[in-house]
């Protein structure tokens, strides 16, 4: 048996044609000699390492102290396999080579394992991010929520112009609604801000903080028990944790796609930054309609109407045209259809 | 399956190679590839990243060793098993790294610190990977070699190329062509090192094309996303408002003119990369008298790399291999050898391994340099 290939003597990179032979004319094991060119006296020689193949490379097969054969083919020749030392790790190279060039039916099912896998890793993280979040010290979200607001009072929040008295009266509808939560969840505070940049709007910070706009309470105006249930929602947030749920499940994404894809090519990377934002917006989207539900259920303990939410989302609606419910993949928001839907399930019920 | 291309140079006497150019070749396939990366993936997922060290040098092995250069490849002899230490601590770093600051506020200035210690570290890191790398590259069983320094790496590869962006690109040619050399200088074959000749008056044309469309760029695009992203305040986080203040239609149009903003981020980099990868690899010598030549046409390699972009998009990720593997070709085909008689006379006298965890940090970091 003869196998042809080129000889490279050790350190150098002189390369010249040589044969393998392996002579099984001795009475005892045969033994591996190689010829250089045509007509050299045959050597002994032993293998000392072969690096596992690798699809379209050439094996690259040292005899040891002497140098390197290289054989022009990306298989190892049956042939050869008594005359290598023994390793693992060869051995696994050896069987990985095989995986990765299995047939494209077998490469059908590790694609599909693939995808079953990274589905198996999207529901789980939430679930995981939710349970991690519930297991956080309220210490951390409060300084986490305390960090958050000071900075945007020096970003964005300027001081509200409400009057002391307004102020005091949304105080008191606030104070209701925390008597409606349990016990351990009542030491959310209220802040009024303003910001032009912002509009209309109220929304909730980790730990205890709710801050109110005042373009928010002019935009309701005299109808309170809107602005109740606003900030019965908000308080929702609160209490559900949303935040530190967010931000945990961000943080695990991160992990997870550094773990497995390391930080691989920036494209890679950008496609991950957006399918994160994609999981992370389908999640706010579930907090909302959370933070709808504790909304109506405050509301209905209080004895109110829980469908007031429903009717502020109209009055926004009108105020800024269809464009406000542009509902999609990316937005943190669910359309006010779905959300007005949700609450007028529960009321049914 | 042997390669029939390459035989006709490689079987013949390599005395008797005419002394011309050459050009390199690729002797892999897409489909090889493909096979090669899912099989990465899904050993990388089963064992939640521990596979990646593995996963990292099956794919460099593809792409080296199917770089033939007058026919024969380029062995790389790194083991999975050398990368995993570094892997693991480089892992250690960044997960401390991500997950700190959310643990507790102090910790906010302890990453600060943390950032200032990375910094530092990553031309350690950097000048390790390149070390390692290089001893591991094996062409005809003589080693590559890098003796670059802290220092150096530095200056040239980190230190140059920030002073070249706030010098509003002004000095960046300087600084591009002095890290080119820098790197060409360092790195040697055996014993035999590289030397480098290149015109300042070639890079400052290089980026002026690549300015002018950068230029042209930012007026267009970059500067009204910026404006936007900015009025609209993207950094929300941690911030649950009672209805959204930025409706969805416009956060897709946001997350499209990120798209398009990165899509002419790389269109210009790629460009002026293609140019200045020329201008270096021609320049380039070893020895006395092996020259090389690259003649990558800088607007077909763009094309080619937004293509990849938009296809890798489209197919959730599952055409990249055959992107990776056409773009690779593609430089492959257009560098060029002339070996001027026979390459017998290189000689190595390295030691085998070195540390690979500047590598694993180096690549964590997503820094990774090639020529």
């Amino acid at each position: 048996m003869r196998i042809d290939g080129i000889f490279i003597a050790a350190q150098g990179s002189r390369r010249q044609p040589a044969t393998l032979f392996i002579d099984r004319s001795g009475q005892q094991d045969a033994c591996l000699q190689l010829v250089l060119g045509d007509d050299a006296p045959p050597i002994t020689v032993q293998i000392s390492a072969v690096s596992p193949p690798i699809a379209g490379a050439d094996m690259r097969i040292t005899l040891g102290g002497q140098g390197v054969f290289i054989l022009r083919d990306d298989h190892l020749p049956r042939a050869l396999t008594p005359f290598l030392p023994p390793s693992r790790w060869y051995s696994a190279g050896v069987w990985l080579a095989v995986v990765e060039r299995l047939n494209w039916r077998y490469m059908a099912i590790v694609l599909a394992l693939i995808i079953a896998m990274a589905a198996g890793i999207r529901v789980a993280l939430p679930m995981l991010a939710t349970q991690i979040a519930a297991a956080l010290p309220d210490r951390w979200l409060v300084a986490a929520g305390d960090t958050s607001l000071a900075q945007l009072d020096n970003l964005l929040l300027e001081p509200s112009q409400l009057p002391v008295a307004k102020q005091r009266e949304i105080t008191g509808q606030f104070n209701a609604i925390l008597a409606q939560l349990p016990p351990d969840k009542r030491r959310i505070r209220l802040h009024f801000r303003q910001s032009a940049d912002i509009g209309p709007n109220a929304f909730a910070l980790p730990g205890r903080h709710i801050i109110v706009l005042d373009e928010l309470v002019e935009f309701i105006g005299a109808d309170s028990d809107a602005l109740t249930a606003v900030l019965a929602h908000e308080a929702g947030h609160v209490i559900e944790r949303h935040s530190a749920r967010m931000i945990t499940e961000a943080t695990l994404i991160a992990v997870v796609a550094a773990l497995i894809f390391g930080a691989d090519e920036s494209l890679i990377e950008e496609m991950g930054s957006m399918g994160a934002s994609l999981m992370l917006a389908e999640q706010s989207r579930g907090f909302e309609l959370e933070a709808d539900r504790v909304s109506a259920d405050v509301l209905t303990k209080m004895g109110k109407d829980p469908r007031h939410l429903a009717t502020f989302f109209n009055r926004v609606e009108q105020a800024c045209g269809a464009a406000c419910d542009g509902a999609g993949f990316f937005a943190s928001h669910p359309s006010f259809a779905t959300r007005r839907q949700q609450i007028l399930d529960g009321t049914q019920r | 399956m042997p390669h029939n291309d390459s035989q006709n140079i490689t079987e013949s006497d390599p005395a008797k190679l005419p002394n011309r150019f050459q050009p390199l070749t690729f002797s892999g396939t897409a489909g090889d590839y493909f096979k090669i990366h899912f099989v990465n993936l899904f050993l990388s997922i089963i064992t939640i990243g521990l596979y990646v060290p593995w996963a990292r040098v099956r794919h460099r092995r593809f792409f080296y060793s199917n770089t033939r250069i007058l026919g024969d490849g380029i062995d790389y002899l790194a083991r999975g098993i050398d990368l995993l230490k570094g892997w693991l601590i480089a892992m250690a770093v960044l997960i401390s790294y991500n997950i700190l600051p959310m643990i507790d506020n102090e910790y906010a200035v302890f990453q600060l610190g943390y950032t200032g210690a990375l910094i530092l570290l990553a031309p350690w890191a950097i000048n390790k990977s390149l070390q390692f790398n290089a001893r591991n590259l094996v062409w005809r069983d003589v080693r590559f070699k890098w003796d670059g320094t802290y220092f150096g790496v530095a200056i040239y590869l980190f230190l140059g190329p920030l002073i070249g962006l706030l010098s509003f690109g002004l000095l960046l040619p300087i600084f591009s062509r002095l890290m080119r050399h820098y790197i060409a200088k360092h790195y040697s074959f055996g014993t035999t090192r590289f030397t480098i000749e290149t015109s300042l008056a070639d890079f400052y044309k290089a980026a002026l094309a690549a300015v002018g469309v950068f230029i042209g760029v930012v007026m267009v695009v970059a500067i009204p996303v910026a404006l936007y992203l900015f009025f609209t305040g993207n950094g929300e986080q941690g911030l649950t408002s009672v209805f959204a203040h930025s409706q969805g239609t416009i956060i897709t149009l946001i997350f499209g003119g990120q798209l398009l903003f990165i899509g002419l981020i790389m269109a210009v980099t790629t460009y002026y990369r293609a140019v200045t990868r020329n201008l270096m690899v021609t320049g380039l010598a070893l020895g006395d008298d092996i020259r090389f030549r690259s003649d990558i046409s800088a607007v077909r390699l763009v094309v080619i790399t937004l293509q990849n972009a938009v296809l890798s998009i489209l197919s959730l990720s599952l055409l990249w291999p055959w992107a990776q593997v056409r773009k690779y070709r593609y430089m492959v085909d257009n560098t060029w050898v002339r070996p001027n008689g026979d390459l017998d006379h290189f000689i190595d006298q390295q030691q085998a391994n070195s540390s690979a965890l500047g590598d694993a940090l180096s690549e964590a970091g997503g820094i990774e340099i090639s020529i």
